[in-house]
């Protein structure tokens, strides 16, 4: 699964770090995620999209 | 209570554990080792109970389930293993199930040549000494030492697995 969170996170001017305070995740997961190491989870998904005011399709894709 | 303060007592419980097993043997009194063993076990969850800046989320605890999960399953085949093949050993001995009975050739109440075959059966304390079961509990340690490297072991695969390490790109 493809997405788009390091785009959208330097879009707001966001690190890994204050995203995943922001979400209430570990930095760690954030960087998974993007490397895209770990598919979160469908509650994950959209509370990052919620977050980027924009939607799940947008941040995420199948690849 | 912090990160580190938690791990700080852990390390002073573990020492104070080594501290009360030696204590144990010095009295020969296996409750003291025993009785510890669990309060240290209670204390160790209640005070991590209070720890208040582990942030955890879905896949720290996707790892925890799957480190778990194959940790056990290695687990077993390796206690399997070992216990099978500790029965074997056992049970092959001369006192015990390797042979129930026992032939007295040249016996002067018996036909010459003959044999007359006399039964026995290995009593509990014949079969393994007593003196011997301290062997199986150093086993038994041993093999829950294994457990731990095996969990470490799956602990590290699925960290690495699921991306723990990789490189910060900010």
């Amino acid at each position: 699964m493809k997405n788009k969170i390091k785009v959208y996170r330097a879009m707001h001017d966001l690190t890994q770090d204050a995203l995943a305070k922001e979400l209430g995740v570990t930095r760690q997961t954030i960087l998974a995620i993007e490397k895209g190491k770990y598919d979160p989870s469908l509650e994950l998904a959209f509370r990052i999209s919620r977050y980027f005011h924009t939607t799940v399709e947008d941040v995420f894709s199948f690849d | 209570m912090k990160k580190n303060t938690f791990y700080i007592i852990y390390g002073l419980i573990a020492v104070s554990l080594l501290l009360l097993f030696w204590l144990s043997i010095e009295l020969s009194s296996p409750l003291i080792i025993a009785a510890s063993v669990i309060l240290a076990a209670v204390l160790f969850f209640v005070l991590k109970k209070r720890v208040t800046d582990i942030v955890q989320d879905e896949r720290t605890i996707l790892i925890d389930m799957k480190t778990a999960s194959a940790t056990i399953r290695a687990s077993v085949v390796l206690f399997l293993t070992v216990n099978l093949a500790t029965i074997v050993y056992v049970f092959s001995g001369p006192l015990g199930f390797h042979s129930f009975t026992y032939h007295l050739p040249n016996d002067l109440m018996i036909p010459a040549g003959g044999y007359v075959t006399v039964s026995y059966f290995p009593v509990p304390p014949e079969t393994i000494p007593i003196s011997q079961l301290g062997l199986f509990a150093v086993l038994q340690l041993v093999m829950i030492v294994a457990a731990l490297f095996i969990y470490v072991g799956f602990r590290f695969y699925y960290a690495r697995k699921f991306g723990v390490w990789g490189e910060d790109e900010e």
